[in-house]
């Protein structure tokens, strides 16, 4: 797992971290400064900053990672939800805040840290709202290479299916209304299921074959 | 719809997919997320909604307003866009794998020859040879005559002399024709412009395509409104947040700032300036300007 980067586009903070919190909601920053400062700059989050939160998530490592990813993710989604474009710099950002913040809260605070990065992420979003609109990005075109990648992956991990799993698929992506019908009647049929149970287990499947195709892509992406 | 179940919230399918599109009200928004930050099972149904809605979307199975909440409020992170390249991908080859399958599953039931159909069409079709050959042998058919009449040929007209000959005498000069050579214009290589107003926001951003080559500079006008100040400070900034120019001050002409951006600051890209009136020693008034440059 990496540590995470931080951009600020249009502020800088430099304050002290607060005293001992409890789960009471939203968090205020009294000690964030106000001034804004043109340039962009950079914050990194420190090895032992993450170490501690990782820590505080939970006392074994993996299964940390495992909550800190489901965070991370929560919170994406949650400012998706509420328009941002910028989510994940956002998460991110909130992500950063906790971590330092963790020193100072993890032997008083009591509830689930996750309502922690609530309020924390809740801040960040109100002052996310006060800065002037930026142009949004250009968007590029999807290159041959990516399409490419992609067709490759998703062959990959169609081929580590298994046979039932595939028919499933299949049916899901029927467009013909006559075969999706003849389909799903014949596999319902050999799985025993009704039809929302099926496709419930096709949107599983999906859901599986998208991990798949994101690990392999990374990897072929990091492949030299 | 929201349902209270023992002591936990549960929402609908619908609830979810109106979470994912910014559809939930206020009320809804707060408990919805709430609940999202301590409960696995919400956050897998989060998931597997995120999934179908992609899925839906390839499909063209969304309303027009859905498809539009889809692009600007569903697309917003790169995990959300690989998956919508991935149901596209899936669409695109099942549905022709499926569409194939089902034709050839189609003619094999066509003609599928155990069955009892097939068997009555012989029969008719053994029955009918039978009767025609009867029938030919009772008609005897008549003899006619040859069906093609004799060709007549008519005899082949005596050479004379070439029609190219007989109207076009071959003893006047070919004319001589005479062509005056223009010199090509001298094309101007003009400095590209920016013209910016009031009207440059960030959903009508001014667009300048640029040709491939090197340009020394770019030359921005604003046209101010009524009541402007006499001098601003200038920024620049790009769609990152970088900031890439500044004017301490510029002087205001005729109710326009006038001003050169260095190429070495541009390229395909959207871009900010902000002008800020300087009245004495602090900056006030601060407007903003956008154009995107194409190459």
């Amino acid at each position: 797992m990496r540590a995470t980067r931080i951009r600020c586009p249009h502020q800088s903070w430099d304050r002290t971290a607060g005293g001992s919190e409890r789960d009471k909601g939203p968090v205020t920053d009294d000690s964030y400064s106000p001034s804004m400062s043109p340039a962009r700059k950079l914050n990194e989050l420190r090895q032992d900053d993450f170490d501690r939160l990782l820590a505080w998530l939970d006392s074994n490592r993996e299964r940390a990672a495992i909550r800190y990813e489901q965070i991370r993710w929560r919170l994406i989604a949650i400012l998706a939800s509420r328009g941002c474009a910028d989510a994940e710099e956002l998460a991110d950002e909130t992500i950063d805040r906790v971590s330092r913040r963790v020193a100072d809260i993890q032997a008083t605070y009591v509830g689930d840290p996750a309502i922690y990065f609530l309020g924390v992420m809740n801040n960040v979003h109100h002052e996310y709202l006060k800065r002037p609109p930026l142009p949004r990005l250009v968007e590029h075109r999807e290159d041959v290479e990516v399409t490419e990648r992609l067709h490759h992956c998703l062959e990959i991990c169609l081929s580590k299916l298994a046979p039932h799993a595939r028919e499933i698929i299949e049916q899901y992506y029927a467009e013909d209304k006559r075969a999706k019908i003849n389909l799903r009647k014949r596999i319902a049929a050999k799985l025993g299921v009704t039809n929302s149970n099926l496709r419930l287990r096709a949107l599983r499947i999906r859901a599986k074959l998208q991990q798949c195709i994101q690990q392999c892509v990374e990897v072929s992406e990091a492949r030299p | 719809m929201i349902e209270e179940r023992k002591s936990s919230i549960t929402f609908s399918d619908d609830a979810i997919r109106r979470f994912l599109l910014r559809r939930l009200a206020a009320r809804e928004q707060s408990a919805f997320e709430q609940t999202l930050m301590a409960d696995d099972d919400l956050e897998s149904r989060v998931r597997l909604a995120e999934v179908a809605l992609a899925d839906d979307y390839a499909r063209g199975l969304l309303t027009g307003n859905e498809e539009r909440q889809f692009r600007e409020s569903f697309l917003v992170t790169d995990e959300r866009k690989q998956m919508l390249g991935v149901s596209e991908t899936l669409n695109r080859r099942f549905r022709s794998s499926v569409e194939s399958a089902s034709l050839i599953q189609n003619v094999k039931t066509i003609f599928d020859f155990r069955q009892p159909v097939w068997r009555y069409a012989f029969a008719a079709l053994i029955l009918l040879l039978v009767f025609s050959t009867v029938w030919r042998k009772i008609k005897e058919p008549i003899v006619v005559g040859p069906i093609t009449p004799k060709r007549v040929v008519v005899p082949k007209p005596s050479a004379t002399q070439s029609p190219i000959v007989a109207h076009h005498p071959t003893t006047s000069p070919i004319p001589n024709h005479v062509e005056e050579s223009t010199s090509p214009p001298d094309h101007q290589i003009a400095t590209p412009a920016v013209v910016l107003d009031g009207n440059n926001s960030v959903g009508n951003p001014f667009e300048l395509k640029l040709r491939d080559g090197n340009i020394d500079s770019l030359r921005a006008q604003i046209v101010l409104g009524e009541n402007h100040s006499t001098s601003y400070r200038v920024e620049l900034w790009d769609s990152k947040g970088e900031s890439l120019f500044t004017i301490n001050a510029v002087a205001a002409r005729d109710g326009k700032v006038i001003f050169d951006i260095p190429s070495r600051n541009l390229s395909a890209g959207e871009y900010l300036i902000r002008l800020k009136a300087v009245e004495g020693f602090t900056s006030e008034e601060t407007q903003s300007y956008y154009f995107r440059i194409t190459r």
